[in-house]
């Protein structure tokens, strides 16, 4: 079953996780990172054309 | 070092993701300067992007918080042994990290939230929540 909107359901890989709510929203879309040149990038630039894996990293140490 | 061990990791699955049709990028916190020197020094073979605020750190749920208990130092002597070794922070060490799959548009398909240093999903897990992410397909 797809989660609702508003949810994201991982439970389809571990079944026995909670459902966490779904952190997608136009302020997420809209926040911009950084690229290591400078340049600002909206996170939904970078998620447009593909499925993409996002890795958050405690930091770069 | 957790980052270090967690960008080598998935980086050796980098093809298996990009054969199903997907892309992988990291983001860190910190300055531009600072991902460009991590990108250069451990040949990060994915987009690696920061965000200094962290403001997309804390929209996506990442936790912020001291995050070092029993279970980081048994993940840092599986790390020791693997040969990463803890730099120089450079960034916020108290921020904490995570996973998001996100289908286009824009549709969070899975996610987890580290709930301390060094608590990070394997890249096996990442593979399996990524297939069914797209054996589903976008809402």
């Amino acid at each position: 079953m797809r989660p609702r909107v508003g949810e994201c359901d991982t439970s389809r890989v571990f079944p026995d996780a909670e459902v966490r709510p779904m952190s997608w929203s136009p302020e997420l879309a809209a926040a911009t990172v950084l690229s290591p040149e400078g340049e600002a990038v909206p996170l939904a630039a970078l998620v447009a054309e593909q499925p993409t894996v996002v890795l958050f990293l405690r930091h770069f140490g | 070092m957790f980052c270090r061990e967690q960008v080598a990791r998935f980086g050796a699955v980098l093809g298996e993701v990009e054969s199903m049709g997907a892309r992988m990028l990291a983001i860190g916190n910190g300055t531009a300067s600072m991902a460009r020197g991590f990108v250069q020094q451990f040949k990060v073979p994915f987009p690696v992007f920061t965000d200094p605020s962290r403001q997309v750190f804390a929209l996506a749920g990442m936790k912020r918080r001291f995050g070092i208990g029993l279970h980081t130092l048994a993940v840092a002597g599986r790390a020791l042994k693997e040969g990463f070794r803890q730099g120089r922070t450079q960034g916020d060490p108290w921020q904490q990290g995570g996973v998001l799959i996100i289908l286009p548009p824009g549709e969070v398909a899975f996610e987890h939230v580290d709930q301390g240093a060094g608590d990070h999903l394997d890249p096996a897990s990442v593979l399996a929540a990524l297939e069914a992410a797209l054996s589903e397909g976008p809402a």
